[in-house]
């Protein structure tokens, strides 16, 4: 059990105690040492064979860098789940109108447009310009309308 | 009449309920609308799985062709043009855009609803995510309609035979695109699933709590985020190989082939873990609830998932042992590793059965089949993992029955495992369980029958990827009960959609948890509404919340008294 020291910043919290690393970060921090680890046998003894070599290598330093990421900044989401929950609680039993304080999906034809541009352009590969034109402007509108989609929504 | 199990005892499942709840609610489109504009996780994932099942059945009829072609020595029924473009198609069809991308639509359903969260992380970019793989697959398939045909030089792509001088037209160019746009939108499910793991789960769910199926998903997307990056730069370097002059894979100039074939594999072999990985997650999940037990060695089976994503990247050359240009007992040593962890899983999956309160269902049976099936493929590849053994059989039919038995035994047999037992969650139906049990039966003959034979075919000598033999060659009777076994495993289908149609038009309602199984997508109503969960999470101390919730008479800490009880109603 968690004591009420538990600084909540570093990803500890009462409802998931957190004794040093957490478990996301180990997760890709084991994967990333071993592929270091590997790299570096298999760079030795293979010549240096430089595809295989370089693969691992970045491996290996992807999976730390995730690793170092989740230690220092992964959020204590399940904090803020609470407070939410308990925001949403007190004001229905104020009676107020309550939205749900949670990221809840809305409906967007933008992803369906983005897909058929993407289409268009890489099918343009092969056919020409007359298919790349075409997609590239549906690309580019569709990203436009995602961002100003989440801008709007963002200043409600 | 929905099934014929003996209904569950259990209160809570007894009842139907209402699809809405009270209060989430939002206005949702309908009909065609609802399934090109809605972010929603749920129908996003059923989307998923009905569009990789249509590909399964695609890659499925060129698999017939194929066999229909080999029925018989000599035969002209695919000109060698033509069975070139099918095999190539088949395989890349199947691993890309069936078996992965269908365990991404379950995974789209069921994820969020296992960590008790409302939705993904990023509802939109698993849109995007959707529909770049649906053009995708479309993109690639369309080059059978062009003048020169589809990609023809097999699912791997090897230079030189790939360039621009010995494969031109517009095919390969459009395979080049399909696997541009299918990495892409891999890539974004992969980011989505890994963020909604790590920051949506709820109170209480840590991570040695989640189910099996999620540490397997969160593995798998790791993975996915690891080797598809190196598949799409290989694609794009082949593109300005084929296109701009670009000499990278060219021997002539200065060029590397061999290049094409590490990078190709160091995405190809962790893309095999990908893509059976997530079965695995499922089939234990089938085994714990089918069984009414908890997983038997949970952390176990969590280390050795773990043990097989790092094992997986070192291993890729065991594809290129015949190159004469890799370090053989490097990856030798390492493939033959990967053994280790996929035997505890053996034991976890036994174990989990060991003792159990067994019902045998359509979904078991399916998971039993991947557990006879799977171990073939298993034993068969430590045999090619050793080099002298893998020269001789190396590109033979052998290797084709191998990665079948892995890829069919182990991920299909599962899938369909998963799809019956998940089936009252997408729809609020069950399937009609003597239906499934036929298609069980179908399936699990055809199948041994296509691909146990290929064993032997191989090691007298027939090699991969021949559109026809001679009758003096020998592999007449074996290639015939081959295809009679493909045929089989063909018309094997036809139950199971027929299932799914009578369950549509005239099945039963369900309740929220038929089959009394743990994890907390159950404690949802089937189908779930928008936002999931229409009342308040159970405290979750263990693996599985709802058992506990409505086993009060097994309290979890009486089965691990070793485990830390945190409640999940403390506050800060």
């Amino acid at each position: 059990m968690s004591g009420p020291g538990v600084d909540a910043r570093d990803g500890g919290s009462p409802l998931e105690p957190r004794r040093g690393v957490p478990t996301e970060a180990r997760v890709f921090g084991i994967t990333g040492v071993f592929a270091l680890v590997i790299a570096v046998i298999y760079g030795l003894t293979s010549g240096p064979e430089p595809a295989g070599t370089v693969a691992l290598a970045a491996a290996g330093v992807f999976g730390l860098a995730l690793a170092v990421f989740f230690t220092r900044s992964l959020r204590d989401v399940q904090h803020d789940v609470v407070v939410a929950e308990e925001a949403m609680e007190e004001a229905g039993a104020a009676g107020e109108e309550t939205d749900e304080g949670l990221y809840l999906p809305e409906t967007s034809i933008w992803p369906f447009f983005m897909g058929l541009g993407a289409a268009l352009t890489f099918a343009g590969l092969a056919f020409g310009l007359w298919f790349i034109v075409p997609g590239v402007a549906l690309l580019v509108h569709a990203v436009v309308g995602f961002a100003s989609q989440s801008r709007d929504r963002a200043s409600v | 009449m929905t099934t014929t199990l003996p209904p569950p005892t259990d209160a809570a499942a007894a009842a139907p309920e209402p699809d809405e709840p009270a209060a989430r609610h939002r206005r949702e489109p309908t009909g065609i609308l609802k399934w090109v504009t809605s972010s929603d996780h749920k129908v996003i994932g059923i989307a998923y799985m009905v569009t990789a099942f249509c590909f399964y059945l695609v890659g499925g009829m060129m698999a017939l062709g194929i066999r229909g072609q080999l029925a018989k020595p000599e035969q002209t029924m695919i000109d060698n043009g033509t069975y070139n473009e099918l095999f190539t198609l088949h395989g890349t069809i199947m691993l890309l855009f069936f078996l992965g991308s269908f365990a991404f639509g379950v995974a789209n359903f069921i994820l969020p609803l296992q960590i008790g969260a409302r939705d993904m992380a990023f509802p939109r970019l698993n849109q995007t995510s959707y529909w770049l793989y649906l053009t995708g697959g479309l993109v690639m398939l369309s080059g059978l309609f062009t003048t020169d045909g589809a990609a023809d030089f097999g699912w791997f792509a090897y230079t030189p035979l790939s360039d621009g001088i010995r494969s031109p037209g517009v095919g390969g160019d459009l395979w080049i695109a399909g696997v541009a746009l299918v990495g892409v939108s891999g890539i974004m499910t992969a980011v989505n699933i890994v963020a909604t793991t790590m920051t949506m789960r709820a109170p209480g769910m840590t991570m040695f709590r989640m189910p099996i199926f999620v540490w397997n998903m969160l593995i798998v997307s790791g993975l996915v985020l690891l080797v598809f990056p190196v598949l799409t730069a290989a694609a794009v370097m082949l593109y300005a190989d084929r296109h701009f002059g670009g000499h990278i894979f060219d021997a002539a100039n200065g060029g590397v082939p061999v290049l094409w074939q590490h990078l190709f594999w160091f995405f190809g072999h962790p893309e095999v873990y990908i893509l059976i990985l997530p079965y695995f997650g499922m089939v234990t999940e089938v085994f714990a609830a089918y069984s009414r037990k908890p997983v038997f060695g949970y952390k176990g089976f969590v280390f050795a998932t773990v043990a097989i994503g790092a094992l997986s990247v070192g291993v890729w050359a065991h594809h290129m042992y015949a190159t004469g240009v890799v370090l053989l007992p490097f990856f030798g040593v390492l493939t033959m590793l990967i053994a280790v962890p996929t035997g505890v899983k053996f034991f976890n999956w036994i174990g989990t059965m060991w003792g159990g309160n067994l019902r045998f269902s359509a979904s078991l049976l399916f998971g039993i089949g991947f557990l006879l099936s799977f171990v073939i493929g298993g034993v068969t590849g430590v045999m090619l993992a050793s080099p002298s053994l893998d020269f001789h059989l190396t590109d033979s039919y052998f290797v084709v029955a191998h990665f079948h038995y892995v890829l069919y035994g182990g991920g299909v047999f599962a899938l369909f495992a998963a799809i019956y037992y998940w089936y009252p969650k997408f729809t609020g139906k069950a399937l009609h369980e003597g239906w499934g049990k036929l298609h069980f039966a179908l399936t699990f003959i055809g199948f041994n029958m296509t691909f146990l034979v290929q064993h032997q075919l191989g090691v007298d000598g027939m090699p991969r990827r021949t559109a026809s033999y001679l009758s003096t060659d020998g592999f007449d009777t074996l290639n015939l009960i081959s295809s009679i076994g493909a045929m089989l495993l063909g018309l094997s289908t036809l139950p199971f959609l027929w299932n799914v149609f009578r369950t549509w038009r005239w099945g039963e309602r369900v309740g929220r948890n038929p089959w009394d199984a743990g994890t907390l997508e159950w404690w949802a109503p089937s189908p779930p509404p928008i936002g999931n969960f229409d009342r308040p999470l159970p405290a979750i101390t263990s693996e599985r919340p709802v058992w506990d919730a409505e086993h009060p008479e097994h309290p979890a800490e009486a089965e691990h008294p070793e485990r830390e009880i945190v409640p999940a109603e403390a506050s800060p």
